[in-house]
């Protein structure tokens, strides 16, 4: 049974947040915890592709690198945030901002691939769906 | 008295996108943004661990 990505844009999550006038910290927090989620559904797609034979070897070694490259992205705005969290400082949340747009660009690279297979699979970009 | 015209709004795209997404996911983020306070200890759970190759 093939199962749908169910992955909210985080546009659509950021219109909620601004909606509800909520804090920097929260909205980062929804913002990398969706970026999780984005993580774990697309590499359940990933496999689910790679089971069904529509991924080769050198596709295959593509997604994995440019997956690992956006976990490590991702991770690197985690750690930015735990900074933030700590700290409270201007240049705290500056390196989470950078962080977390560094992660977006890293995601479409993932997004690209995958969406390469078949198209739509996955949202194209972290903050567009 | 009643819901604000904000409140109202925020229900319906919380609707919307239970009807687009299912309510699993809607429920995840929902969870996310109850979080009255966001501790070090909620942050460092997002962290993504090693856990073998995306594509084994």
């Amino acid at each position: 049974m093939k199962k749908q990505m169910k992955i909210i844009p985080l546009i659509l999550i950021l219109a909620i947040m601004l909606a509800g006038c909520a804090s920097f910290l929260k909205t980062s927090y929804v913002t990398v915890a969706t970026s999780k989620d984005l993580y774990y559904q697309a590499r359940e797609a990933a496999r689910d592709l790679y089971a069904q034979g529509l991924i080769d070897e050198e596709t295959k070694v593509q997604i994995n690198e440019a997956a690992k490259v956006y976990k490590s992205a991702h991770n690197v705005a985690q750690a930015a945030l735990e900074v933030y969290v700590i700290t409270e400082s201007k240049e705290a949340k500056e390196q989470v901002q950078v962080a977390i747009a560094e992660a977006a660009l890293r995601w479409m690279t993932v997004a690209n691939l995958i969406n390469a297979i078949k198209p739509g699979l996955v949202p194209a970009e972290m903050t567009g769906g | 008295m009643g819901l604000k015209q904000k409140d109202i709004e925020l229900i319906a795209l919380i609707i919307q996108l239970a009807f687009k997404y299912g309510w699993p996911a809607v429920m995840s983020l929902i969870e996310a943004l109850k979080k009255e306070e966001i501790t070090l200890e909620d942050v460092k759970g997002l962290k993504i661990e090693d856990d073998g190759p995306f594509i084994p």
